[in-house]
């Protein structure tokens, strides 16, 4: 199966890069290129706010799957997190249609955020839903583990390990047929 | 065309078997189910690590 992962670099497609051995994985990245090739798929630079540049590297890998793990954290921006959910996703979402990929998969989440979060996960949701593509979203607890902001999960709240998250990512995009 | 919206959280602090529930899919629970079904295998049937 060919696959497309955008945010191939970020926690968790640090560790689903290593499970999709097996299919031919592109990992679209800002600048990580030796960090992506490490992980085992093949690299593509782009960034994700270059539309026509999207549209360009998702057509070149001519996906079964697209897999949306693209968030904006490591400096705790939630402003840009947010637009990289609205912006970015619509980008990459319209590539995958365009590209006629079969399958999208998007990380999203299970938790209460701010308003404008919120509203930006809502937007992010739709797009999918609205792409015409078989679409599924995962509204993913708050990760712990390697690489998050959480060593260990806190008492009372949801949450789920980073490698876990992965394995359903992997399980969404790969083990279930493409219809 | 098929919607899955699914909910995932884990259910123990070792991060050990995840819950996977459908909420607002157009699909019925035996997708969510079925991929929960997945991820158990995958884990080598124990859900844990």
């Amino acid at each position: 199966m060919r696959i497309f992962v955008a945010g191939a670099t970020g926690v968790i497609g640090r560790e689903l890069l290593p499970m999709l051995a097996d299919h031919a994985v592109v990992g679209m990245t800002r600048s990580r290129v030796d960090a992506v090739r490490a992980l085992g798929a093949e690299p593509v630079v782009a960034d994700v706010y270059d539309r026509e540049l999207v549209f360009a590297v998702v057509a070149a890998a001519r996906p079964d799957v697209v897999v949306h793990l693209l968030t904006d954290l490591a400096e705790r921006d939630f402003e840009a997190n947010a637009r990289i959910r609205r912006v970015g996703t619509r980008n990459l979402v319209d590539a995958a249609v365009r590209a006629r990929a079969r399958r999208l998969v998007v990380e999203s989440i299970s938790f209460a955020a701010s308003a404008e979060g919120a509203a930006a996960v809502a937007e992010m949701e739709r797009l999918a839903k609205e792409s015409g593509l078989e679409s599924i979203v995962l509204r993913l607890a708050r990760l712990w583990g390697p690489g998050t902001w959480n060593e260990r999960p806190e008492e009372g709240a949801e949450f789920i390990h980073v490698r876990e998250a992965a394995r359903v990512v992997y399980e969404a995009a790969v083990g279930t047929e493409v219809t | 065309m098929r919607h899955l919206l699914l909910r995932i959280v884990g259910t123990a602090g070792a991060g050990a078997l995840v819950s996977i529930a459908a909420c607002g899919s157009n699909s019925g629970p035996e997708e969510s189910t079925a991929l929960l079904g997945s991820v158990a295998q995958a884990d080598g049937g124990s859900g844990g690590r």
